[in-house]
């Protein structure tokens, strides 16, 4: 097979959500002697794009975005065993990611993880119902870029503010970008809370991340 | 407003007989609780506390009906020493159920030992006593959602791909112990239940695998509701007109709509069930000046009160942030209508 055939081969694996046969294309791919990094990224990163635009178009949901997601990560494991040292942390940025106080509802928070790590972010995710002290501390510990909050419902938002709120009591607010997202956040409500931006799905959330980051 | 009491008209509208009054029945338990500076924590363990807030903020601000309490803690009395995938014991059910030899760990349900189901009677028997024609409902997860619960929402979602067989047979085994609990409600004389399914809409789950996987155990559970004469308000909340046929098959007396357009479901459906909605709690409720709040509560009474089948609502839940007066608004905004729709 060509370097593209296997690339195709590779980014198929992911839309269809063939999570275990991924990782005998990946030994495959590697016993040719084509390079660990293009498989990721051209392949399996670029099945997970392809996912991600059915998802927009509602020709895939949560489900299938998740086994995908699974498809790719199991390549991703296999591809790492053969990469230099150095690239192994090669990032666009560092966003700690959180489901604020009170709410449990992560489905969003891991779909946006998901898509950030596609994109080449590391993504310190803390989790599901998290105080605001615990979120501005991991920002802190990370040295993170940016802190991406989401919250279900209109009885837990409230919290955002506190976590912007801390974080300039904690004197990083300059240094760290604060997002939100979830189904009852609106782009007024991150004007509000002085948020730096509000996304209304997943891929929007990559890319809100992209144009801020790309502007500090 | 007509001779019978609120109870009476509620009922009316669920077995479509017809009403000239449009009530006003908000989701806001957590607005209330806050009214009086409760946690939610606070009300949960008090059934005195969850009952003096929901009553009093209902009296103070003129809308109707009375929510008893959430009953959702099967998972815990059943799973609830079972271990989740992180390894510890869940105490609360959630995230243990990762395979079908998992089921066969779980311990049987005694409605008269559940705490959470008992404070919930607890409450309805207050609510029955200081406000008795009030019409009082009480919040219940049906066996699907039970099952995506105890399997940890992103495991129960992957199965329902990979190995949707464990998802169904799940629901399918929790439905006894749920519909146990249900039953006392019911013999309580609860006016109505109340089913939400935010994680089985369009945003999450194709309709294809809503039809797969949650569709059988809901027609089912619910005909077990509504055999036992009991009123079921299904809240399809999220993105559901895709799937609204099938909905329609699970034998709800109401449907508390989101994410739509109330003419278009009045048009369509309002001669089979009654509707309940649609006023946007975020953008609207919360965030909107009263004179919109009024405008497009007003709006939905004309658009589904025509054959007196409507209950005004919010989409959802109602934000602590909701200022009042556009509750008063909402409320001023249905008695208006009637006047308009009833010739009042």
């Amino acid at each position: 097979m060509t370097k593209e055939e296997f690339l195709k081969k590779l980014s198929d694996c992911v839309v269809d959500m063939e999570e275990d046969s991924v990782v005998n294309i990946v030994k495959e791919y590697i016993q040719a002697g084509y390079d660990p990094q293009e498989g990721m990224l051209d392949g399996l990163v670029d099945g997970m794009k392809r996912a991600s635009v059915l998802f927009d178009e509602e020709e895939y949901y949560i489900p299938e975005l998740l086994v995908c997601a699974d498809a790719m990560n199991n390549g991703i494991e296999e591809f790492r065993k053969y990469l230099p040292e150095a690239k192994k942390d090669d990032n666009q940025g560092r966003i700690v990611l959180a489901v604020v106080q009170g709410d449990t509802h992560d489905i969003g928070k891991d779909l946006v993880k998901i898509m950030l790590e596609t994109y080449g972010y590391r993504v310190v995710d803390v989790g599901r119902d998290v105080s605001s002290e615990k979120i501005v501390a991991a920002a802190i510990e990370e040295n993170a870029d940016m802190i991406a909050l989401s919250a279900l419902m209109t009885t837990t938002m409230q919290e955002m503010k506190k976590v912007i709120e801390l974080a300039e009591k904690k004197g990083i607010r300059k240094q760290v970008k604060i997002i939100i997202g979830g189904a009852p956040v609106s782009q007024n409500f991150s004007n509000s809370i002085g948020a730096d931006g509000y996304s209304s799905s997943a891929i929007g959330a990559v890319r809100l991340v992209e144009t801020l980051l790309k502007t500090t | 407003m007509s001779q019978l009491n609120k109870r009476e008209i509620t009922k009316n509208i669920l077995e479509h007989k017809g009403t000239d009054y449009i009530p006003v029945m908000l989701n806001a338990v957590t607005f209330s609780a806050a009214q009086y500076g409760y946690s939610m924590m606070d009300i949960f363990a008090s059934p005195e506390k969850w009952a003096e807030c929901v009553m009093g903020t209902r009296e103070k601000l003129g809308f109707d009906g009375l929510c008893c309490g959430n009953y959702v803690l099967v998972p815990a009395m059943i799973a609830g020493h079972m271990e989740n995938s992180g390894g510890v014991a869940s105490g609360n059910g959630e995230d243990t159920i990762h395979c079908l030899e998992d089921i066969e760990k779980l311990k049987p349900y005694d409605p008269d030992q559940c705490m959470n189901l008992q404070g919930v009677l607890k409450t309805l028997e207050i609510m029955r006593r200081e406000q008795p024609d009030e019409p009082a409902y009480v919040i219940i997860l049906n066996p699907a959602s039970i099952a995506l619960n105890m399997m940890g929402g992103k495991n129960a979602f992957k199965s329902m791909i990979t190995n949707p067989n464990l998802f169904i047979t799940l629901a399918n085994t929790v439905e006894d112990r749920v519909f146990s609990g249900a039953q006392k409600l019911i013999d309580a004389g609860v006016d109505y239940l109340w089913s939400p399914m935010p994680n089985f809409s369009g945003y999450c789950i194709s309709r294809k695998s809503y039809e797969k996987c949650c569709w059988e155990s809901n027609k089912r559970f619910n005909k077990r509701i509504h055999d036992a004469g009991a009123k079921l308000v299904i809240h399809t909340c999220g993105k559901y007109d895709d799937r609204l046929d099938l909905v329609e098959q699970e034998y709800g007396d109401g449907w508390h709509i989101s994410d739509t357009v109330t003419a278009n479901i009045a048009e369509k459906y309002g001669d089979k069930v009654a509707i309940m909605g649609n006023i946007p709690c975020s953008s609207v409720l919360m965030e909107g000046t009263p004179e919109e709040v009024y405008r497009i509560a007003y709006q939905d009474c004309l658009d589904a009160g025509k054959n007196g089948g409507f209950i005004l609502s919010g989409d959802c839940d109602m934000s602590p942030l909701t200022p009042l007066e556009n509750i008063r608004q909402v409320v001023q905004a249905a008695r208006a209508a009637e006047k308009v729709l009833y010739k009042k």
